[in-house]
């Protein structure tokens, strides 16, 4: 039964894992905080919810769903952050503040403020008993995607040419617009990166869950920051292992602890971690 | 100035610093410096560009915390104290890329100054009505010296260059300091300007006012200055009075060729 | 005046206090994303009050408020030695653990909410507003504003001048706080019914919105801000379900035209032409 917990609060926890890598590809590059961020995945499950019940087979959901997200990221780039790039500081932290609530405001009015369920011929499977653990190909499959995906980023960031310059911008700004690298373009190759991310977790969240509302969402996006400032800010492995750590903790003490305190004892550790060890465990 | 400078011009080290090191990971911006200004003086900190003369200042004010070395000013220990502790006790400064407050008018920026130096309720409401008239009068005269009276009430950011150095000067000694660190104040000054800044400095310094002052231009530095302190690579590397340090080789080694103009 | 019309009136009222307590808070460049939390405690605990010890209204609101302050203290305090994002995710983070403390912690209703304070009026509404506006405008006005606002503008260069940065922002805090408390317990008392969430981070950032929207640099810009959110809904009663989004887009398309607001620093003393020198030096000509 334990395992079992575990393993449930590792899925969780690789969504968190994919958020918060999100939320630090921006903060890494733009010093900001995209409060939007947990809104394109809200956004990214319900396009990915859209498109399964119009039929679309599994596979191409995921990059359905990831290519809006990506194009959402682009949207809160061009819109919160490139036009206000000389204005206070806080100026973009209050715009993606603002597109968040029209995303969430638009997703409400679209599909609905209930939960909405994923189409069932999508999850079902088969399980399989490993010893006490039973697994399902679902589940599998959620982990399998999840870790192709953070390894597919890894693997951008530090062998394509792209994500190299995004590791030069994010350390450097000045001096990489002198290396002749495109400021701009990275920038927004970071956000479709980040926001393509997002929306993947938004599609694995409908099918760990079985079902979703926009309100839930936003929630579980804000709850992905959580991860964010425990893992480090800035900083990948962080983001993964911040991420794993919020889904098993999560999970275990829902499912032993006061599942009703769950929340409460998120956010408290996070504030904790605020006061005491604000760079996180992997940040600077 | 006010009576506390005057108390200063008793002998002693006004400003002491001993073996002050500031490390930026690996790269150490200051090393072992040591030095010290006396009351009512005018001290000089020269060297080449990045020799580390502005991070000194930093650290004096506070701003940075110093990673080795003692820094004392009139007996009290400098390290670890915050930069407003700091400017309560008596040091003010500028900065070399001029930071003034971007929505503040020009007379507002000289009174929040001297906030320091006003006791808790008259901040709030202004009971004291005649401490109240010294204070404005104080600030008044300050604009009126720095020729900024008639611009009192623009906008800093509409300033032009020149008034917006003046102002940082006067905004500065608002707060009635013992010791006033100069970083660079003479950038970008005409002929008539720097014959003023000159005049100006000799008066703050003949009212007690002791000065500290990072400086390019060489004949200001020279013609100012009691003594000077030369920092290369974030080490001192001489010091004394401007004839000794014209004439040293080292300091003219390090400038390589005729300092700037 | 109908029913409607008072409500209306006072929910603008309320809306008013909520913005003025970011409104504080941001006067020292802090964004504070959890003051729905603030609202919380002060509506809990001056309902507690009144409602099961049988306090009167007045000492109820203000201790509310002060608790609301304390919880300030506590989340500002820490925050404040880091950058202004530590400052948004504290807040951030503490709105959500009060909001679902109140609604785990069944002595005061938990998820059912709390029932049964009363007494709130259109009148002692204003009259609170009335108190808060006049107290910032005093502010604003003393040689204490005049501290708040080389925070705002340059906190390392308002250090080197004397200014004890670290209490000013604290002090912020706890203004903010404050208000933001006395906004709950007045809510509270007016509706007479309260539950976990009314206090979400999604009201937290409303009241940022409309404050950002108003004018982020004066006190008058939010209280223009939380008229125009109160009422504007009830103008467009066929994009209700819509609002939020309209005022999300609104203010985005703001931020890029005119990131300060509607109205900036010296548009009032403009607007209304003021003669002689700003009024701030106690109206004597200087």
């Amino acid at each position: 039964m334990f395992v079992q917990q575990c393993l449930n609060g590792v899925i969780l926890g690789s969504i968190y894992a994919l958020i918060a890598i999100g939320y630090n590809l921006v903060l890494g590059i733009l010093n900001m905080l995209n409060l939007a961020h947990g809104e394109v995945f809200m956004m990214g499950a319900f396009i990915g919810l859209s498109f399964a019940l119009w039929k679309m087979p599994l596979w191409a959901v995921f990059p359905t769903a990831m290519l809006f997200a990506g194009l959402l990221g682009i949207l809160v780039e061009r819109t919160c952050f490139a036009p206000l790039r000389k204005a206070h500081l806080l100026a973009p932290l209050v715009s993606t503040i603002a597109l968040g609530t029209v995303l969430q405001n638009t997703a409400t009015n679209v599909w609905g403020s209930y939960a909405r369920v994923f189409p069932r011929e999508y999850l079902t499977g088969t399980t399989f008993n490993l010893g006490a653990l039973v697994i399902s190909t679902t589940q599998i499959a959620i982990l399998i995607i999840a870790l192709l995906l953070m390894v597919g980023v890894h693997a951008f960031i530090h062998r394509t040419k792209v994500g190299l310059a995004m590791r030069a911008v994010a350390e450097d700004s000045d001096n990489s617009s002198l290396m002749g690298v495109n400021n701009k373009t990275i920038i927004l190759w970071t956000f479709f990166v980040s926001s393509a991310l997002a929306g993947a977790a938004g599609v694995l969240v409908f099918m760990v869950f079985g079902q979703l509302s926009p309100f839930t969402g936003g929630k579980l996006g804000l709850l992905a920051m959580v991860a964010m400032v425990i893992g480090g800010m800035g900083s990948m492995k962080g983001a993964m292992v911040g991420g794993l750590l919020l889904g098993v903790v999560q999970v275990m003490n829902s499912a032993y602890f006061m599942g009703s305190m769950t929340d409460i004892i998120l956010f408290g550790v996070m504030l904790l971690f605020i006061l005491l060890k604000p760079q996180g465990l992997f940040g600077n | 100035m006010s009576g506390a400078a005057e108390k200063g011009k008793a002998k002693g080290a006004l400003l002491s610093l001993a073996g002050v090191s500031r490390k930026f990971g690996g790269l150490e911006a200051v090393k072992n410096v040591s030095f010290e200004v006396a009351a009512g003086r005018i001290h000089g900190l020269i060297g080449p560009n990045g020799a580390g003369k502005t991070t000194v200042f930093n650290l004096i004010s506070g701003v940075l915390p110093a990673t080795e070395g003692s820094m004392k000013f009139a007996g009290q220990e400098l390290t670890s104290l915050t930069p407003d502790r700091i400017n309560k006790l008596g040091v003010a400064r500028t900065f070399q890329n001029i930071r003034l407050f971007p929505s503040m008018t020009v007379l507002e920026s000289v009174m929040v100054a001297q906030n320091v130096r006003t006791s808790g309720w008259d901040m709030i409401v202004p009971f004291h009505a005649r401490k109240q008239r010294e204070m404005r009068a104080k600030a008044g005269d300050l604009l009126q010296v720095f020729h900024l009276w008639d611009q009192r009430h623009e906008r800093c950011s509409s300033l032009p260059y020149a008034d917006r150095r003046r102002l940082e000067i006067a905004r500065a000694l608002a707060t009635e300091p013992r010791l006033l660190l100069l970083d660079e104040p003479t950038a970008g000054m005409t002929a008539h300007e720097l014959e003023e800044f000159e005049e100006r400095v000799f008066l703050l310094g003949k009212q007690g006012l002791t000065i500290l002052l990072i400086e390019h231009n060489m004949n200001i530095a020279m013609g100012c200055c009691h003594r000077l302190t030369v920092l290369n690579y974030g080490q001192k590397i001489a010091e004394g009075t401007p004839e000794e340090i014209q004439a040293n080789p080292v300091v003219i080694e390090a400038y390589l060729g005729s300092p700037e103009e | 005046m109908g029913y409607y019309e008072l409500t209306i009136l006072a929910f603008m009222g309320i809306n008013i206090l909520l913005g003025l307590s970011v409104y504080a808070i941001l006067a020292t460049n802090q964004l504070s994303v959890g003051n729905a939390g603030f609202m919380a405690i002060g509506a809990y605990i001056s309902s507690f009050l009144t409602v099961q010890l049988n306090w009167p209204l007045e000492g109820a609101l203000i201790v509310g408020a002060l608790a609301a302050v304390l919880a300030g203290v506590v989340i500002g305090i820490p925050s404040l030695r880091l950058s202004g994002i530590y400052v948004v995710l504290a807040t951030l983070g503490f709105g959500e653990m009060i909001r679902n403390f109140f609604n785990v912690y069944e002595p005061l209703g938990g998820p059912q909410g709390l029932r049964g304070a009363i007494g709130g009026t259109v009148g002692l509404i204003y009259f609170w507003v009335a108190i808060c506006v006049l107290f910032l405008w005093l502010l604003g006005r003393s040689r204490l504003g005049l501290s708040f606002d080389a925070v705002k503008d340059d906190e390392l260069v308002a250090r080197t001048i004397g200014l004890p940065v670290t209490k000013i922002k604290v002090g912020a805090f706890m203004i903010g706080s404050f208000i933001a408390g006395i906004a709950g317990g007045l809510y509270a008392h007016y509706v007479s019914y309260i539950e976990p969430p009314n206090f979400d981070f999604v009201h937290s950032t409303i009241i940022i919105l409309f404050v950002l929207l108003g004018g982020m640099e004066t006190l008058w810009g939010a209280i223009l801000g939380a008229a125009i959110f109160t009422i504007l809904p009830e103008l467009t009663r066929f994009m209700k379900e819509w609002r939020l989004a309209l005022y999300g887009a609104i203010l985005v398309a703001i931020m890029i035209l005119k990131p300060a607001g509607i109205i900036r620093k010296g548009d009032l003393k403009k607007w209304f032409r003021r003669k002689g020198p700003p009024v701030r030096f106690q109206g004597e000509k200087i």
